[in-house]
């Protein structure tokens, strides 16, 4: 989990989300901004954090097995296609975002309402890999 | 020996061709090729597969509905092994290559992991 220590971490995460909406729009701002929030320890070390990802993605991959998906793997789906944006993953991310789009889809409702962040991540998933990561980046410098 | 008939399905088609030439290089299986989901039942029925290749992850159909569809007909039996591009190698050996189980392996293929992988399910090494 990313720890925002102190109040002044929480209010430059804040201004960074509020930026983000405004800047890139509403659905690509909104993972934008969950990236910041990304709950992975040490969330820029590959090992530790690709070690992460896979712990995650079995619970996934059991409901997707078992068909029994519900809307917690799709908020594991979210979280896990975060995370491969933050490592690097990019075959990864496309993958895991197709199976949010279609989901998604399928579940209607709030979910339906996730629909354009998927698509707009799966316009281009190089530019939401490489932002991701800068962000981080720069979240860990200040 | 008969060579073993391999059906992989996978809607990324390179990644279908790469198992082919691998595994058909070796002369102890024969490979069909799958690369839409939907159609998985009918290249089963005409190709009779003793295991099946899949992977989880797919547009239209994910990889345990399309081992569902299978098993409800005439491939109750059908040995089956999952591919994912969602988790690494290392965390899955973590796990026995396994889930529930259920026999896993990891892209990118290792062709000499993925045929030890094929003879196990198969029962033989």
């Amino acid at each position: 989990m990313l720890t925002v220590n102190t109040r002044i971490q929480q209010e430059i995460a804040e201004a960074f989300e509020n930026g983000l909406r405004l800047r890139y729009g509403e659905a690509l701002g909104a993972l934008y901004s969950e990236v910041l929030r990304y709950r992975a320890g040490n969330f820029l070390e590959v090992d530790e954090l690709r070690a992460n990802l896979d712990t995650e993605a079995v619970p996934v991959l059991r409901a997707i097995l078992t068909n029994k998906v519900e809307s917690s793997t799709l908020s594991g789906i979210r979280s896990l296609m975060i995370g491969c944006a933050i490592a690097g993953d990019q075959e990864a991310v496309i993958r895991w975002a197709t199976e949010e789009l279609n989901r998604a889809r399928q579940f209607g409702g709030e979910w339906a309402d996730t629909v354009p962040q998927w698509e707009a991540v799966l316009r281009n998933p190089g530019d939401f890999v490489l932002f991701a990561r800068q962000l981080k980046y720069f979240l860990m410098a200040i | 020996m008969e060579p073993r008939r391999v059906l992989v399905i996978d809607d990324e088609a390179i990644f279908t061709n790469l198992v082919k030439l691998n595994l058909e290089k070796t002369g102890r299986f024969t490979v069909r090729e799958v690369n839409n989901p939907l159609e998985a039942l009918a290249a089963a029925r005409e190709f009779r597969p003793q295991v099946v290749l899949l992977d989880v992850i797919m547009p239209g159909r994910d990889g345990g509905q399309v081992l569902a569809e299978l098993r409800a007909h005439e491939f109750t039996y059908l040995p089956a092994i999952f591919v994912t591009a969602t988790m690494t190698q290392r965390g899955l050996q973590q796990r026995d290559d396994q889930i529930d189980g259920v026999p896993f392996i990891a892209k990118p293929v290792e062709p000499k992991k993925l045929i030890k992988r094929i003879e196990e399910v198969l029962g033989y090494s």
